[in-house]
């Protein structure tokens, strides 16, 4: 997968033409919305409540702002780049944009917003893309100040693209010191397409942290509910393994596969042999 | 930006926290657009408001609303209508905003304002 981070600083990335691919290719719209979809149902407010404000953390073209106001909420967003939210104007989104450096914190007022999400955005913050970048000390200002505009009892989900481990430990813990509590959530994590990242992050305490989706195998996931306030990280090898063990058939060739075969045909009515002391005997070495 | 942004936001210059509010708005060009009604939502912002801000922009638009923050019922829908009439419809498309502590000027073009800092006025505390 290309990382885009790689190429190019975001302002710069995201030029005229990277940003029209953000209103005209479907395919890059219908996955936003769909994270973004993801990521409000993991904020899990309640369907009676109307109005609230909502934070769009590297709003973009505003797509996931969509997604936002069709569930009735408003919302401000904020990106580093002056191309892509020129899009947004363009498109006419209902929230507001504006123009910001996620890693320079919000310029909002204390408690300003209800709830934050966040859609492909802060592994940008992993990269130091100017001499003066520390992405250490840009994390944490962010997060602070993601912290500080949040209400009381708010909630963040911010989806992002680590590129190996040390980034997750590096976000999470980060997110963790500002004092946040929750922590990160794996969709379908033994996917390679469909593995998704959410940190979840709550301002207040005693909150329970949602259900990743696509986790085969129970043991993984009450683990996972047992102590919210740690960082999971799946084991790939390891879940596929207990898989074909539990759930797989037997193995091919062996005496227990040739009965199940044999009993799956009598009662599909064919001629079958009987069973008797020769049936999936091994056979010894020929001369 | 729409007033109600105006009103949520900050400086957010290392000597401004916590005072950079409200930013003084000089507008060149400004449009009044028609959004519904919406009851919830501004019964939903109004205790997060600034009313220091509003009363600045009530001023500067020339907008009457009752500023005596006693006198204001929840129930009373005109009320309601004129808070969210000010917040939601009035969106100023090019011209700048001021800190009200450090005089950091943010110009406003197209509808975005442009709130970016330099590298000597972002605000970094770090424990480790």
């Amino acid at each position: 997968m290309s990382r885009p981070e790689h190429i190019a600083p975001p302002e710069i990335f995201y030029d005229d033409v990277e940003s029209k691919k953000y209103s005209s290719n479907s395919r890059i719209i219908e996955i936003q919305t769909k994270m973004a979809e993801r990521a409000y149902e993991l904020l899990a407010i309640p369907e009676t409540a109307e109005g609230l404000m909502l934070l769009d953390i590297g709003c973009g073209s505003g797509i996931s702002g969509d997604v936002i106001t069709d569930a009735g909420h408003y919302w401000i967003g904020c990106d580093i780049s002056q191309h892509m939210l020129d899009v947004a104007i363009d498109r006419e989104v209902e929230g507001d944009v504006m123009l910001r450096d996620i890693g320079q914190g919000f310029p909002f007022r204390a408690g300003s917003f209800d709830a934050a999400i966040s859609i492909s955005a802060i592994q940008w913050l992993c990269n130091a893309e100017k001499s003066h970048h520390n992405p250490r000390k840009r994390l944490h200002t962010f997060f602070q100040s993601l912290f500080n505009v949040l209400t009381r009892g708010g909630k963040a989900i911010l989806q992002f693209y680590p590129e190996n481990s040390a980034q997750i430990e590096m976000i999470t813990a980060s997110a963790l010191r500002c004092g946040f509590s929750g922590g990160l959530l794996i969709d379908f994590p033994n996917s390679s397409k469909a593995k998704k990242y959410f940190l979840v992050l709550f301002t207040g305490n005693n909150n329970i942290m949602p259900s990743a989706k696509g986790v085969e195998g129970e043991e993984y996931e009450q683990q996972e509910e047992e102590d919210s306030n740690e960082v999971k990280y799946s084991n790939r090898k390891r879940d596929r393994r207990r898989v074909t063990k539990s759930k797989g058939s037997a193995q091919h060739k062996t005496k227990e596969w040739i009965m199940n075969k044999k009993d799956r045909q009598r009662k599909q009515g064919r001629e079958i042999k009987n069973d008797s002391k020769f049936s999936g005997r091994k056979r010894g070495p020929k001369f | 930006m729409k007033i109600l942004t105006h009103n949520m936001m900050a400086c957010t210059k290392k000597q401004c926290m916590g005072k950079g509010f409200p930013l003084k708005v000089e507008s060149t060009e400004q449009i009044v657009l028609e959004q519904e009604f919406n009851y919830e939502f501004t019964k939903n912002i109004y205790p997060k408001l600034d009313w220091l801000g509003i009363a600045e922009i009530s001023i500067k638009f020339n907008i009457p609303i009752q500023l005596d923050t006693t006198k204001h019922s929840l129930e009373d829908e005109e009320f309601l209508k004129t808070l969210h009439n000010l917040l939601c419809n009035l969106k100023v498309i090019t011209g700048s905003l001021t800190c009200p502590n450090c005089q950091r000027v943010y110009p406003i073009d197209k509808g975005i304002p442009n709130m970016l800092l330099r590298e000597d006025e972002i605000y970094q505390e770090i424990k480790e």
